[in-house]
């Protein structure tokens, strides 16, 4: 083999790595947003960079890609998904409910023996509150605020207009805080 | 402003996809509302704990496991096969065509030229292209 294909050989390979390296996360955030489940995401990450070495000829700008590789990840974890639902139902208790309360009070935080674990209960309460939404309005809940994805991303990921995003983002942090209201102001069970 | 539109400027505020005049609106509709009030504080909190959550990280062994899968998995490897008889058809066609013409050339030129106007080529694109899409070799090498 001539050291000119060679080099040509590792160059398209090399590319590739950076690619998988550099978009990955990315694409597993997007699968486990919709799948919520880690070993069904890797599948997903999996199926999505085998498409994306078949077609690796044909991606060459690579903002298009990662918005390619978001929305292939996207549409193999909707399919898997269409196979069963769930959605979080489990009464809140106030060991939830609790730490909901010392965040949204007014006064800010009420006493914090420990700040690092009353984040904790805070994030965990929160992300139960979360996970409660239906299912769109959870998605983009997740991937906004959770997973930092700009609208694009989302948009490619759930394969809507950009303006969609919008309006559903502002849907679902409308539900989310109504829930919560609703959460904190529940009278306290003895 | 209305309440219904005050609440999407303030989503796309948290976003910070609002400009100066409209969030000087949104401003003024606060602060005569309570009811959108108490929603954006609940908004702004719950978002601003929400995103101290780190995201979550992808396993760190997932990537070097996509690379690899990628290029050895079968379908590939089939795409490429496809890719190589194409590609082959195409060498072979070409070839021939490039001896015509260096032949033709010869001809043509007769004497008048001491060297062929086409010299072989180091490297075919097309041989680097069998090359590019044949998977395994490089990484099982
Ligand atoms: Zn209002």
């Amino acid at each position: 083999m001539s050291s000119r294909v060679l080099q040509a050989k590792v160059d398209a390979r090399e590319a590739f790595r950076d690619l998988v390296e550099n978009t990955h996360s990315r694409v597993y955030r997007v699968a486990l947003a919709l799948l919520q489940s880690p070993h069904e995401a890797e599948e997903v990450v999996q199926e999505t960079f085998v498409r994306a070495w078949e077609a690796f000829h044909e991606l060459r700008d690579p903002s298009a890609t990662t918005s390619w590789l978001l929305k292939i990840a996207g549409n193999l974890a909707r399919d898997k998904r269409r196979l069963w639902r769930r959605r979080s139902n489990e009464p809140f208790d106030e060991a939830t409910i609790e730490p909901l309360r010392s965040l949204l009070s007014p006064e800010g935080t009420i006493e914090s023996p420990d700040e690092a674990v009353l984040r904790k209960q805070r994030a965990d309460s929160l992300r139960r509150a979360v996970e409660g939404l239906k299912e769109s309005h959870r998605v983009v809940i997740v991937l906004r605020e959770i997973e930092e994805m700009t609208y694009e991303e989302i948009a490619s990921a759930l394969s809507i207009p950009v303006g969609t995003v919008e309006s559903r983002l502002h849907r679902a942090r409308e539900k989310l805080a109504k829930k919560l209201r609703r959460l904190v102001e529940r009278e306290k069970t003895p | 402003m209305k309440c219904k539109e005050a609440k999407v400027a303030f989503s796309q505020h948290l976003d910070g996809r609002l400009g100066n005049i409209e969030l000087e609106r949104l401003d003024d509709h606060v602060h005569s509302c309570a009811s959108c009030e108490e929603d954006f504080r609940i908004m702004e909190v719950s978002s601003r704990a929400l995103r101290s959550l780190e995201p979550t990280p992808a396993p760190p062994y997932l990537a070097e496991r996509a690379f690899r899968v990628a290029l050895s998995s079968k379908r590939a490897a089939r795409f490429s096969g496809q890719f190589v008889f194409v590609a082959r058809r195409t060498a072979i066609a070409a070839a021939l065509a490039a001896m015509g013409l260096w032949i033709g050339g010869g001809l043509t030129t007769g004497l008048r030229e001491t060297e062929p106007r086409m010299t072989p080529v180091e490297a075919d694109p097309v041989e680097v292209a069998i090359y590019i899409w044949t998977p395994g070799g490089i990484l099982d090498d």
